[in-house]
């Protein structure tokens, strides 16, 4: 009997919150929806003054009119302040500035609308919106565009954050519901023999949820308050905090060490991690970055493009095309990348190292020292200098090229001869590395195992293969594994010497990913991409993994 | 010396050599060549293979030192060597400083977590931090406010950087041998004393070399300081190289000047370091 | 007054059981060796009365305190590692002030007692080098100094010579039992060198690991030759005495004697019967190999006489050790260095000291009932 009592309260509070919650966000909408409508009023007002020449306009112009409290208005003149205006102004020795994100966004508005406003022009009618209006919870922006031939495209930017709505009453009413709910189940439902101690702390953690919520207004706070409550009082009465306290008692020297570096990690790469996960779950760019998550949220979607497009190649005017974007196409230049890579540096580096290796060759510490060099140098100082050498116009190899009296040619206009462009500079900077590896693992062979081999009249080959090769083996197998790794992510020679040319065709999976987050503020989708890439190097780990295991047990 | 003994072997070195200098000494050259052009030598309006050849070779017409000291006057490359040196020292300090304490726990406590505490901070290393530019871009400018700043660069290469140090000082701290500690705990001697006073002091090659590894990482590094940078002035070494010889401007002799000045010093650490480097 | 008393101590390293039910006293300046099989946690036992490991049950005194839960530091014991464990980043001089330093006595008070341990040990000369620059007996010697110099109630020791080799094992040995002797320091020596503990230590207590020692550790408490001559189960007849003690079934015949391949032979008087002796009961016998003698019947009523084929001969001058295949079993024997007449491949004839047998239960392992 008093079950169901339970149950038709609890049903019925349940109900009743949904409702509130239900009005609550109607209320908020509308709140929103009249805070964009005076945003765009005055956007347009302004615009309109500044075309009939009655506003100044200079960059990024703050006016105080009458907007209303938390907004403010700002006028941006484009053309003043672009890249290539900036060169031309300051003389060719000022490096070109990049917009900073903040800038980015108003003027590609400016020339958003600018381009709408042609279009609309031309086609006689309005095809294209002329005003640019987000209306979300935290963030409403009204843009309207002012022609100016002088100074390229303008475009005032209304933004403010919008009124948050007043509803007293249906928010205490959710509040004290809430707490209603945590108090009664708390009461009833609690396990049986499990300190009434606890079951007080926790009811009073449920009303000071109750309370908090009732004064901050957010039933999700309230909730989580109550959930959290419960869960802490739970904790206690199982004995968990207070075995907890007495771990971190007991190890306080441990934790007091570890904590700081935990700390630094968690927040600047398992946060970001996660972080990066619940963003690949959304659409989210940067122009929706300040929505609400829960508005953003598209479930799988990014996956499904990433993952479920097999479109490879379209058949357009009798020709095959390749789709470089797509990502079955990029892995595959990436494991391309990676194998081509790995098997150069190995090869080379094992040649060079069976060179030095010779039983008291002259020099070999000089030889080694030189071969080192490339390794010494930052990476990004050997792409860009690679990208100058492979310049199609005054490039190095292409000036060797026509001495020679051949053609020179266009590297980086073709799949084929740019992915070399970045084989070579990946290829020149890698064969260090497995240089030494090899001569350490080559060192390490006992030489009385070639001394019986001559005994036996095994060739030098032959000792190569049957001795040299398998001894060598076990010690050479991480670092190549290593450098297979290194390859796979290596950012900085595909980014700065093909530089994905042509049309990104050469780009491998983690340049495409800074592309599509960096360069198109696709945050979403780009976290999806690095959430891939990131299961393809557990995957890779794994299975490395396994196979060392096996490799072990088999031994 | 039996030179004439292996003279196949060494000529295959030398020939692989020079081959393999070519890029260092082509750099140098355009250094040295007082210009900003890509050729070496100046390319007639229709060139004979002859006039090709002179500006492939890595020798310039004439020797100048016009692009360092354009370098340092025209541009702020002071500044940016400056920056660079900031950030990376700091990040090198800070890596430390938190890696010594973690590593010692991991590598001589067993304490709940510090199984699951270690594969946190191996994974960490496994995932490439460019996927994670677009979160760590929000975290850091838009929650902490330190876009544009050294400081929030500093923060993103210590992070990245301590599980590094954590790994290598570990490794190092785990071949200490426990009975020194323990006779210093007969001793009388308290948990953070044998830490700040044997522990530290034994470890203190590993340390060094630990740090000037992560010095080296964080003066090399290139993409994250050209995200998180927007203002010229705050520029670190890197940064500045890289536009140096962007799609905009293509000033090769600075370039080449600078990326010498920029690599001797990390050159010069990383042959000092080479034995520990495998 | 400072014994150490373990009062039914267990300890368990994750788990798994390393010491169960251990009860021990070492009396006030007694010299107590534990020895015993790698890994039977003899390191364990010493680390708990360092107070390096925590006890999972039962309680350690020191002298008339219960120091289960007391800090290592407040234990007033000093500890000699194996591998010396000095450090390597201070002077000789340093490493043996530091503990003193720590407690903060006054610098004169130091630089006298490490003068004092420094004469003591031979180091005057040694004070300013590094670790690194010293010897093996040196750096043993360094430890040893730090450890005296604190004057502790409790010397430890855990295999503390095992890295030297032979002579200067020889030297330290004696060196280490002089100096207990005159600082008359109660201390606990692990070792599981059977000759460092038959020389050292005043007292033995053998251990063995917790499977082999039917659940339990200690096997045996006492001084070294009672120990040699009385082993009170087959795990300390086996681990004492080089080679060790041979082994033969036998069955009661009820009569104080027992029969064994066809053969009777005789019990020491000094066993009484007992329901362990009852006829048809099946019992372990034990004989040490000096305790047989080469030939038949070497005059005196009661040997044992047992033949055999000689599988291996090693003569090492003094003494030659013969291994026999018999029809008891094999048989090692310790016969003097001019056993003439013995070839390998040929039959020998042993005689067995029927006075010099050691009885076990093959059940229980343990010494069957003596009349002493
Ligand atoms: N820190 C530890 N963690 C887990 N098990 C341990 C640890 N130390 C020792 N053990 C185990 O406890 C048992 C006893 O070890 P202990 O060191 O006491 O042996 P021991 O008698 O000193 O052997 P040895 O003569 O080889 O030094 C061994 O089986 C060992 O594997
Ligand atoms: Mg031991």
């Amino acid at each position: 009997m008093t079950r169901f009592w339970i149950g038709a309260v609890i049903g019925l509070l349940l109900a009743f919150v949904g409702l509130a919650a239900q009005q609550m966000g109607a209320a908020r909408q509308q709140a929103i929806a009249q805070s964009a409508e005076n945003a765009t009023k005055i956007a347009l007002e302004l615009a309109s003054a500044i075309a009939e020449g009655q506003a100044p306009v200079t960059a990024l112009t703050q006016s105080q009119g009458e907007l209303p409290p938390g907004f403010r208005a700002l006028a941006i003149s484009a053309g003043a302040r672009t890249v290539l205006a900036e060169i031309n102004a300051g003389g060719d020795l000022a490096p070109p500035r990049r917009l900073t994100r903040d800038e980015k966004l108003y003027y590609d508005l400016a020339f958003g609308l600018a381009t709408a406003l042609a279009i609309n022009v031309e086609e006689g009618a309005r095809v294209r919106p002329e005003i640019n209006v987000l209306a979300g919870r935290e963030q409403i922006r009204a843009a309207a565009p002012f022609p100016r031939a002088e100074g390229g495209p303008g475009v005032v930017v209304v933004e403010g954050r919008p009124a948050p709505p007043s509803l007293p009453l249906s928010r205490s009413l959710l509040a004290f519901s809430a707490a209603l709910v945590g108090f009664v189940l708390l009461g009833r439902f609690w396990p049986a023999g499990q300190g009434a101690k606890a079951v007080a702390l926790a009811r009073m953690f449920a009303l000071a949820a109750a309370i908090l919520g009732s004064i901050s207004g957010a039933w999700v706070g309230v909730l989580t308050a109550a959930i959290g409550g419960y869960a802490l009082a739970l904790a206690i009465a199982s004995g968990g905090v207070e075995q907890a306290g007495k771990t971190l008692l007991k190890h306080n020297f441990a934790y007091a060490a570890v904590s700081p570096a935990l700390l630094a990690l968690t927040l600047l790469s398992f946060f970001p991690m996660f972080y990066g996960f619940v963003l690949s779950l959304t659409d989210t760019t940067l122009f929706n970055l300040s929505q609400p998550l829960l508005d953003r949220f598209n479930g799988l979607a990014n996956y499904g493009r990433i993952l479920g497009d097999f479109q490879v190649t379209t058949a357009s005017e009798g020709r095959t095309l390749i789709n470089y974007g797509n990502f079955y196409w990029t892995l595959g230049v990436t494991l391309a990348w990676t194998l081509t890579n790995v098997t150069i540096g190995v090869s080379l580096g094992l040649g060079l190292a069976l060179a030095l290796n010779t039983q008291g060759l002259a020099f070999a510490g000089a030889y080694r020292t030189i071969l080192l060099l490339p390794w010494a140098i930052p990476n990004y100082i050997t792409a860009l200098a690679w990208k100058g050498l492979f310049n199609p116009q005054f490039g190095a190899i292409n000036q060797l090229l026509q001495a020679g009296g051949l053609e020179p040619v266009s590297w980086f206009d073709q799949f084929g001869t740019a992915f070399l462009t970045s084989l070579a500079a990946n290829a020149w900077l890698s064969f260090p590395f497995m240089m030494v590896v090899s001569l350490g693992a080559l060192q390490a062979v006992n030489r009385e195992m070639y001394e019986a081999a001559r005994l036996e009249g095994a060739s030098a080959w032959r000792q190569f293969w049957s001795i040299t090769l398998p001894a060598i083996r076990p010690a050479l197998a991480p670092s190549v594994l290593l450098s297979a790794v290194w390859t796979f992510n290596m950012f900085n020679v595909i980014f700065l010497v093909s530089g994905g040319e042509p049309a990104g065709a050469t780009e491998i999976l983690i340049t495409q990913a800074y592309r599509y987050g960096i360069e198109e503020y696709r945050y979403g989708y780009a976290a999806a991409y690095s959430i891939v890439i990131f299961g393809l190097l557990l995957l890779f780990g794994l299975v490395q993994a396994q196979a060392g295991k096996r490799a072990e047990t088999a031994r | 010396m039996n030179f004439s003994k292996h003279w196949p072997i060494h000529l295959g070195l030398i020939a692989f050599i020079g081959l393999a200098m070519y890029p260092i000494l082509w750099v140098v050259a355009l250094a040295f060549s007082g210009s900003q052009d890509l050729t070496l030598a100046n390319l007639p309006a229709d060139p004979t293979q002859g006039d090709h050849l002179a500006a492939a070779l890595p020798f310039p017409e004439r020797w100048s030192l016009a692009n360092f000291s354009g370098l340092m006057r025209d541009l702020p490359f002071l500044q940016w060597m400056g920056n660079s040196l900031i950030v990376s020292g700091l990040t090198t300090l800070a890596g430390i400083v938190i890696a010594c304490p973690a590593a010692y726990a991991f590598s001589r406590f067993r304490f709940p977590g510090q199984r699951a505490g270690l594969f946190l901070f191996l994974v960490s290393q496994m995932y490439p931090v460019v996927v994670m530019l677009a979160p760590l871009y929000v975290i850091v400018s838009e929650w902490l406010r330190l876009g544009d700043s050294l400081w929030g660069l500093m923060l993103v290469y210590a992070a990245t950087a301590a599980p590094f140090c954590v790994w290598m000082l570990k490794g190092y701290f785990d071949t200490i041998p426990i009975e020194i500690e323990e006779s210093a705990i007969m001793d009388g001697v308290s948990r953070p004393r044998i830490f700040w006073e044997i522990v530290l002091p034994l470890a203190r090659p590993a340390i060094a070399v630990t740090a000037l590894f992560s010095f080296m990482t964080a003066w090399n590094e290139f993409i994250l300081a050209a995200i998180f940078l927007e203002n010229q002035d705050k520029y670190t070494a890197p940064v500045g190289l890289r536009f140096l010889v962007s799609d905009y401007t293509a000033d090769w002799g600075y370039f080449a000047a600078g990326s010498i000045l920029v690599s001797l010093p990390v050159a010069a650490l990383f042959f000092a370091l080479q034995k520990n480097l495998v | 007054m400072t014994g150490i008393s373990f009062k039914s101590v267990s300890m368990a390293y994750d788990g798994v059981r390393v010491v169960e039910g251990l009860d021990l006293e070492v009396q006030d300046r007694e010299f107590m060796v534990f020895v015993g099989p790698s890994g039977c946690g003899k390191s364990t036992a010493l680390r708990l009365i360092a107070g390096l490991e925590r006890p999972t049950s039962g309680d350690i005194h020191i002298g008339a305190r219960n120091v289960t839960q007391v800090e290592p530091k407040d234990r007033d014991v000093a500890m000699v590692f194996q591998s010396y464990a000095l450090y390597p980043h201070m002077s000789v001089a340093e490493n043996i002030a530091f503990g003193l330093k720590v407690r903060k006595m006054p610098a004169d008070e130091i630089a006298a007692r490490v003068k004092e341990a420094a004469e003591l040990l031979g180091l005057q000369k040694y004070l300013d080098r590094t670790p690194r620059q010293l010897s093996g007996g040196q750096r043993q010697r360094v430890a040893l100094g730090r450890a005296l110099v604190r004057r502790p109630s409790v010397f430890l020791f855990d295999e503390p010579l095992s890295n030297l080799d032979a002579e200067l094992r020889g030297v330290m040995r004696a060196e280490i039992a002089k100096l207990q002797r005159r600082l008359a320091t109660t201390t606990v020596y692990v070792t599981h060198d059977q000759v460092e503990a038959m020389t050292m230590g005043d007292r033995i207590a053998v251990l063995a690991p917790l499977d082999r020692g039917k659940g339990r550790n200690l096997m045996q408490v006492g001084a070294p030759l009672a120990l040699y001559d009385r082993p009170a189960n087959v795990f300390v007849a086996k681990f004492l005495g080089a080679p060790r003690m041979n082994f033969f079934s036998a069955v009661s015949n009820g009569d104080r004697t027992l029969a064994c391949a066809g053969l009777s032979l005789d019990i020491p008087t000094t066993y009484v019967g007992g329901s362990a002796l009852a006829p048809g009961k099946s019992v372990l016998v034990g004989i040490r190999p000096e305790h047989c003698t080469l030939g038949a019947f070497d005059g005196r009523p009661g040997g044992f006489v047992v033949s055999g084929l000689v599988d291996i001969l090693e003569t090492l001058g003094h003494e030659t050790i013969a291994y026999l295949s018999t029809p008891i079993g094999p048989i090692v024997a310790k016969l003097p260095a001019g056993a003439t007449g013995l070839k390998v491949g040929e039959n020998a004839t042993l005689t067995l000291d029927d006075r010099r047998f050691h009885l076990f239960d093959p059940e229980t392992e343990a010494r069957l009932a003596e009349r002493l």
